[in-house]
């Protein structure tokens, strides 16, 4: 079997960027979703209600389709360049001396970032994830 | 009995680096019997420590969601064990045999007692603290201190003294950490977790300024140099562990909030 250093297969993490992004920010959202039932369960007239209300079956399933699993050894490269990056506005990363590994690394992290925000807004209202091109967000329904 | 090492307690025991031999006690229960056998081992070699980390092979693999993990640590241990291990005691010899001479002891001695052994080694704790103290601000170094059993005693207050780590240290630190490896083509996304004992011993001669509590041949340790040379391997993996990640009880902190402040 052959051993696979995330820091050195670049196409690989090339690969897998966009599918951890794309779970990251579903995760995010689900979190936003969980929070904004709390916020509903506490101002309800009927609060069992709302406790009772299924969860949006498109957004599940949304979840579901991107629970496919990024390597464990790649999530933790992945963690670490992401620590990196958040370093980067901090301090001169030149200074703390990246390995070929880690600046490569950072900088296809970007560009998966850079583009999954071209492709992607966030609702002004709620703070939702949507496509770029949606005429109304998904979860609160404003124009966008 | 242990006895303490513990400087503060008077005894002023210092730890060895270079001891002739190392006798590790070991009580056993085993099938409604007790037993107390002894090893007698000497100081493994740095390059014996690698090779038993590397060996260890820490692997964890998704089965139906959760983790599964498995490592080699047996055939680690034996390999190790076999290599360093000088006499045992406490052993009774095969039947037909009557001196120690005629057997090949190291082949007999149940693998069970040879991980236990290696487990003693690797067994180096963060010394508990039991007082408060206020954080010493502007400070060029911090200490470590260490916590070891060894021949019967245990050594707390093993002091390392280690340069304030800049940027670039913590980033090697978790570059380290954050290196593992893949295993293409595992359908339960196969996870190998290297031994990062060489590199963490490369970081912890980078920032060693001074020990205290140990002794090589007899006499206290000299400049960074003598200290990287001599320390144990498994010592310094702790030291650095111990400086980069201190321990934040969240429950503590919580509950020191609530306190009324003076």
């Amino acid at each position: 079997m052959q051993t696979v250093e995330p820091s050195r297969d670049l196409n690989a993490l090339a690969g897998f960027l966009p599918v951890y992004i794309e779970r990251a920010v579903s995760q995010a959202e689900l979190g936003l979703a969980a929070r904004r039932k709390a916020l509903r369960i506490a101002t309800a007239v009927n609060p069992e209600r709302e406790r009772n209300r299924d969860s949006n079956p498109s957004r599940d399933s949304y979840g579901a389709a991107l629970s496919f699993p990024v390597p464990y050894a790649f999530e933790r490269w992945i963690a670490h360049l992401a620590w990196l990056d958040q370093l980067s506005k901090g301090i001169e990363l030149a200074a703390a001396g990246l390995t070929p590994g880690e600046a490569q690394g950072l900088a296809l992290l970007r560009q998966a970032r850079e583009k999954f925000w071209s492709e992607h807004t966030s609702c002004f209202a709620c703070s939702s994830v949507n496509l770029r091109n949606a005429k109304f967000c998904g979860d609160c329904g404003k124009d966008l | 009995m242990e006895g303490t090492g513990n400087r503060e307690q008077g005894t002023a025991v210092t730890f060895e680096l270079n001891p002739a031999e190392i006798r590790m006690v070991l009580p056993l229960e085993q099938g409604g019997r007790k037993y107390r056998v002894t090893h007698f081992v000497r100081r493994p070699e740095y390059k014996e420590l690698l090779a038993f980390r590397a060996a260890f092979a820490r692997t964890m693999e998704r089965i139906n969601g959760a983790a599964v993990w498995s490592d080699c640590r047996e055939a680690a241990a034996e390999t190790l064990w076999n290599a360093i291990a000088l006499r045992v005691e406490g052993y009774t010899l095969p039947e037909g045999a009557d001196s120690w001479e005629q057997i090949l002891w190291r082949e007999l001695v149940p693998v069970s007692h040879k991980l236990l052994a290696a487990d003693l080694f690797q067994r180096i704790g963060i010394v508990k603290p039991e007082i408060e103290e206020a954080f010493p601000l502007g400070q060029k170094s911090q200490t470590v201190y260490l916590e070891v059993r060894r021949d019967g005693l245990i050594y707390s207050n093993l002091a390392h003294v280690l340069r304030e780590p800049g940027t670039h240290h913590l980033k090697e630190f978790r570059r380290i950490n954050d290196t593992v490896l893949h295993v293409g083509g595992s359908r339960s996304d196969k996870t190998i977790f290297p031994s990062h004992l060489a590199e963490l011993c490369g970081l912890y001669d980078e920032l060693i300024v001074r020990v205290e509590g140990y002794a090589i041949d007899g006499r206290a340790p000299g400049d960074a140099l003598e200290i990287a040379k001599w320390m144990d391997a498994l010592h310094k993996e702790a030291a650095v562990n111990a400086l980069f990640t201190p321990a934040v009880m969240i429950e503590d902190a919580a509950a020191g909030e609530s306190e009324p402040r003076q």
